[in-house]
């Protein structure tokens, strides 16, 4: 392979790695405080982009106003649904949660699709995408752009939940809900800003990543599923841990095209994963998770 | 057969920074009625845990009647002989009382997936098992709700079960976590008996326990944890006296050995 | 002669009497089974068109698949999403035995069932290794991965067009080419079914199965190794969802990507979680009711999905334990009815 392909493979890998650590790290912080799987999570990405489509190209609304604005519709959907759902069924289990968000999962995709209509539609890029030349390589600033980005976000979540008092507070909730409360923490609302964050870095992952493909009504499975399996390289919950298993996620599809028939892209990415989870079944990141089966 | 029928040879659990048990070694004479008490976090729970296989070693070992079982999983342990029942009520409240028991009674069950689509033999050992789970019940006193489902009991009542669901493996040893809590004054009167009829019948049994009459009057030998270590072990009444055990319970940290 | 061998000749009588009196309820089960299908068969008459033949048979073919996702997912407590992906395992390997290797239908029937169950245990093994929270991911993978073969290896499975001309069903060569005909041959097939995991339910198996979707500790702490019995789970609602994969393809008699949607998975979760997770007389009646109201509303295009999603969450908040949840209040009566014991 030529240096300039490999290095493209590379950059278009980890931009696409960027977008899925960032569906995982919102997947985590919804996980790792409130214990719900929330299946839906590509689904918000999904809804996210539809609604920055709606209000960048119908209402012409400016780039630095759309972002925001789809992040916060998308965030307090979020927290609605936990609300209305998802708390009644804290007490039966992880597994009812966990069924209802399929449930969510369903109701958004066919929403969408009530809404929108099942026809592809297109986001344009602010960024651009036709390819500049940066030190004799061909660089598309959207990619360019999705990797920072997501990476600056991560690192700005990792300093949230490690530095700030609301962080810390959200971290105790997520070990333990009763003592939580005892020490005064709002567990109820610590909840809801956890949904809202997840759905909000989940839409923004969404609209990342629209401008390099088209929107569809289930482009939240093809944005959702590289995304757990990120989330679960990782190690459940680790922040460190979901970027790199989705940098590696993306990096491991975008070279899988030179070793097999590119419609199998796919397939390498359920294999590489199951080969990981076979070795190391608990990821690896996760020593806060671990041996806690009582 | 060993004299012993539980040995724990130096053995260490870890949580993170956290050491949960530190180098405990400790033998239990085969038909004992051992109790272990300490203050709280001080890693009683932790040692039934690592005996019955929820929690991983740091180092040592465990010996059930002279075998090594530390590596094995849970299930393996039950084959080996181990029983236990646990903290909080630990019920499957979607079953009724007779298959909660039932449950317990796995290991022994010779029914077989073929024999459960063999009609009349299906019926039959179903019956066969569901006498057995009722004397469980009534050892308990739970027989008359036995067609009631585990959710509707009283929490007492479902940490009987729980007990009778473990007693029905037929444990060589049974490991029992705080059995009185939650408990009123007859279900711990008849949880006592129930305890020495269970011994009576070769079961050898470990206990957690805060209810001090309860250990002083039931319990062959007491034995102390405190941070991790064991820091006494003897009669009741000997232990009751040790300085070192009365400063423990009184938070006096100079008292460690 | 001592007098215990003198009773021996009466004790033993008394064995007999006690064996065959169990051989008695249980020859009562299968009588009622019996008269379950002979009772649907007479309905037979009373469909006033095909297209409410062709209805009940979906029910059926449904109500198989759902009692498989209730083994998995109500028994056991597995959440999975390959219940359309070994669906289409069985349906497309038994309409391919019949077209490709000229297998009889009976032979195909029963190698989908197998195959069903063997690609669904291989996930249960693969899944168990891993924490509960991920078996999802390992069903998810098949499900995408059988996707993709469907839709790409088009000289096999016709791809993306499909799969046309699948023969009919057929026994010792009576075809059941109308949706009458297919109805006399599905009838008997559900009702055993039903009666398999009734009979698996009240089991050893079930019970342990049951017992470590409900308390996983303390289920280990009975001696049931959880993870052989998740796996058998796994492997034997593979073997409905094949079955019931098989039993579609020779009813519509055409199979494509779309036959085996991701919404169809959801759909059988759907059943199973308004019938009360772990009831099999819930699950079926919730096949029922589902697989009519969907033909009822199937003009307004896909937005059902939208409704079933929500429909998921509002059941399990007003009511998780499903329809079953409301049976118990009408069993007493219903036992009195019908003299039958558990």
């Amino acid at each position: 392979m030529e240096p300039a392909a490999f290095f493209q493979s590379l950059l278009s890998g980890a931009s696409a790695g960027g977008i899925y650590a960032l569906v995982a790290i919102g997947f985590g912080v919804m996980y790792r405080t409130t214990r719900v799987f929330n299946f839906a999570q590509g689904d918000f990405g999904a809804l996210g982009a539809y609604v920055a489509f709606t209000l960048a190209v119908t209402w012409h609304l400016p780039f630095w106003a759309v972002v925001p604005l789809a992040c916060i519709v998308v965030g307090v959907l979020a927290v609605v649904v936990e609300r209305i759902a998802l708390r009644p069924l804290y007490r039966h289990g992880e597994a009812y949660t966990f069924i209802a968000t399929i449930g969510l999962a369903f109701a958004i995709q066919s929403a969408i699709q009530q809404i929108w209509g099942p026809r592809p539609r297109v986001l344009p890029s602010v960024f651009g995408d036709t390819a500049v030349q940066v030190f004799g390589l061909r660089v598309v600033p959207q990619l360019a752009a999705m990797l920072v980005i997501s990476l600056a976000l991560a690192g700005a979540l990792y300093l949230f939940f490690t530095r700030t008092k609301i962080g810390t507070a959200m971290r105790a909730a997520a070990h333990n809900r009763r003592v939580a409360g005892l020490l005064g923490i709002p567990v109820d609302r610590i909840f809801s800003l956890a949904f809202f964050l997840g759905g909000a870095v989940g839409a923004l992952a969404g609209i990342l990543i629209a401008p390099i493909g088209l929107l569809t009504p289930s482009m939240g499975a093809s944005l959702g599923v590289p995304g757990f399996i990120a989330a679960l390289l990782g190690g459940l919950g680790s922040m460190p841990g979901a970027v790199i298993g989705g940098l590696l996620i993306g990096i491991v599809q975008s070279f899988a095209v030179f070793v097999v028939d590119p419609r199998y892209r796919d397939l390498v990415v359920y294999a590489a994963f199951i080969l990981v989870m076979l070795v190391r079944p608990s990821g690896f990141f996760s020593e806060e998770f671990r041996a806690r089966r009582i | 057969m060993t004299e012993h029928l539980l040995e724990l040879r130096n053995v260490s659990v870890r949580f993170g920074g956290l050491q949960a048990l530190d180098d405990v070694s400790l033998t239990v004479p085969r038909g004992e009625i051992r109790a272990v008490i300490g203050p709280n976090g001080s890693g009683k729970t932790t040692l039934l845990n690592a005996i019955s296989g929820f929690v991983r070693l740091a180092r040592g070992e465990i010996l059930l009647d002279g075998r090594a079982i530390h590596r094995l999983p849970s299930h393996r342990r039950v084959q080996a002989g181990l029983a236990r029942t646990f903290q909080s009520a630990s019920v499957f409240g979607e079953l009724d009382l007779i298959d909660n028991v039932r449950v317990g009674l796995h290991r022994t069950d010779p029914h077989s997936l073929i024999d459960a689509f063999i009609p009349g033999r299906n019926e039959r050992l179903s019956a066969e098992t569901r006498r057995t789970a009722m004397d469980h019940l009534r050892a308990v006193g739970l027989d008359t709700h036995a067609a009631s489902l585990a959710d509707s009991l009283a929490y007492g009542q479902q940490r009987l079960l729980d007990f009778a669901r473990a007693a029905a493996t037929k444990p060589a040893l049974i490991l029992l976590d705080e059995p009185t809590a939650g408990l009123n004054s007859t279900e711990i009167e008849r949880l006592r008996g129930d305890i020495r009829r269970l011994r009576d019948l070769n079961t050898t049994v470990v206990l957690i326990e805060h209810h001090m009459p309860f250990v002083m009057d039931l319990c062959d030998t007491v034995t102390v944890l405190n941070f991790g270590r064991v820091i006494a072990s003897g009669r009741p009444a000997e232990v009751r006296a040790d300085p070192a055990v009365v400063a423990s319970y009184l938070g006096t940290r100079g008292a460690k050995p | 002669m001592p007098a215990n061998l003198r009773i021996a000749p009466k004790v033993r009588r008394l064995a007999d009497a006690y064996d065959s009196s169990f051989r008695v309820q249980g020859l009562a089960s299968i009588a009622r089974y019996t008269l379950l299908i002979v009772v649907l068969w007479s309905l037979l008459p009373l469909f006033p068109a095909q297209y409410q033949t062709r209805l009940a048979n979906l029910v059926l073919v449904q109500a198989i698949a759902a009692l498989g996702v209730n083994i998995i997912l109500g028994y056991a407590g597995l959440i999975s999403i390959a219940h359309a992906a070994t669906m289409a395992i069985g349906a497309y390997a038994s309409a391919l035995l019949m077209m490709r290797l000229e297998w009889p239908f009976a032979a195909a029937f029963v190698g989908a069932c197998v195959l069903g169950a063997l690609v669904s245990a291989v996930v249960g093994i693969l899944g168990t290794r891993i924490q509960t929270n991920y078996f999802l991911l390992v069903t998810l993978a098949l499900a995408g991965s059988v996707r993709l073969i469907i839709v790409n290896e088009s000289g096999l499975t016709g791809g993306p067009t499909g799969l046309f001309g699948v023969p009919p069903a057929e026994l010792f060569g009576w075809v059941a080419e109308s949706d009458s005909a297919f109805y006399m041959l599905v009838v008997p097939i559900a009702a055993l079914a039903l009666y398999l995991a009734q009979r698996l339910r009240v089991s050893r198996t079930g019970r342990a199965m049951i017992a470590l979707r409900l308390n996983e500790p303390a289920a280990l702490m009975s001696g049931i190794d959880v993870k052989r019995y998740r796996i058998a789970a796994m492997a034997l609602g593979g073997a409905y969802l094949g079955a019931s994969g098989s039993l579609f393809a020779h009813l519509v008699r055409f199979l494509g990507p779309e036959s085996f949607s991701l919404s169809l998975a959801l759909l059988l979760t759907l059943m199973v979680v308004v019938g009360g997770i772990g009831s099999n007389a819930g699950t079926v009646l919730s096949v029922a009711v589902l697989v009519v109201v969907t033909a009822q509303i199937q003009d307004v295009g896909n937005a059902w999905v939208f409704y079933y999603g929500v429909l998921i969450m509002a059941m399990l908040v007003v009511a998780p334990r499903g329809l079953a949840s409301i049976v118990p209040l009408v069993r007493p009566r219903l036992a009195a009815l019908v003299g039958r014991r558990r």
